[in-house]
């Protein structure tokens, strides 16, 4: 790619010509390395609050933020585990119709859409907590709670 | 202010919290009964076999008749300070994670039965 005159570059200062010498380019590309050394840096000149506490505050985000995604995964599993577990053999033949009568039907319907609700818990659980919950220790100890609390014993138990 | 318009004390259930709450125990309801359904069923099934339930089929059984009326409980508790809106998800959640605990007590219930037999 050509080379190009930086933004900065002060009106009447002539850029060299694309096919200058090579030692001219060398410079040219030095010299823009050097402004743009010299310039300054936005994120260097904001104040620092807490000063060496930061580093440690930011070690601690990040652990936060790790076990936020171990806990967002546990809840993608679990509620994996409640699909497998709450439609299938065992649990899922309490599911029925019956003899098709309007009532039962009713009921059925009724009862799927309160499966529904049962597998969806883990997802439900983790939503609700990391929107209402502000973060911290406390948001992630709700969703360790929740994590231990909705453990598909279902798929656990059930042979 | 006019003095026509009583002051309402901040612990006074709003009338929109009031139906979120009612709405969400209907379906609490609907789950009481079903585990009322089982615990007749199982009785009623031991009588015909001329056996009586055991401890274990009576402590899981009497599990699934408290899961629906702790988890409204506690839902109630945790949102009685909180506004209709945070009221109906706190509902939402408790009810989601008292179905999946129902199907954990009917599975735990399964596997136990199934051992005995």
């Amino acid at each position: 790619m050509a080379a190009s005159p930086p933004d900065d570059q002060a009106p009447g200062v002539e850029a060299p010509a694309v096919g200058a010498s090579g030692a001219d380019a060398l410079r040219w590309a030095g010299d823009e390395d050097e402004r743009s050394l010299a310039r300054p840096v936005r994120v260097a000149t904001q104040p620092s609050s807490g000063g060496g506490s930061a580093s440690v505050r930011g070690g601690t985000g990040a652990l936060a933020l790790v076990l936020f995604g171990v806990l967002a995964g546990i809840a993608a599993l679990e509620t994996v585990g409640w699909v497998q577990s709450a439609f299938g053999l065992v649990l899922g033949a309490s599911l029925t119709t019956g003899s098709g009568t309007v009532l039962e039907v009713a009921a059925f319907v009724i009862n799927l859409v309160f499966r529904v609700a049962g597998v969806a818990a883990p997802l439900v659980w983790f939503a609700v907590v990391s929107w209402r919950v502000p973060a911290g220790v406390r948001r992630l100890g709700w969703l360790a709670f929740g994590a231990l609390l909705l453990v598909p014993w279902p798929l656990v138990v059930v042979p | 202010m006019s003095a026509a318009v009583a002051p309402r004390s901040p612990r006074a259930p709003r009338p929109a919290k009031l139906a979120v709450a009612l709405a969400f125990s209907l379906a609490f309801v609907w789950e009481l009964l079903g585990a009322v359904s089982n615990l007749l069923a199982w009785m009623q099934f031991a009588a015909l076999a001329r056996a009586q339930l055991s401890a274990f089929a009576w402590s899981v059984l009497l599990a699934g008749l408290l899961v629906p009326i702790l988890a409204f409980a506690v839902a109630l508790v945790v949102a009685r300070q909180r506004g209709p809106g945070t009221t109906a998800l706190v509902l939402l959640t408790s009810f989601c994670v008292s179905q999946a605990l129902t199907l954990s007590v009917l599975a735990i219930f399964e596997a136990g039965i199934s051992t005995q037999r």
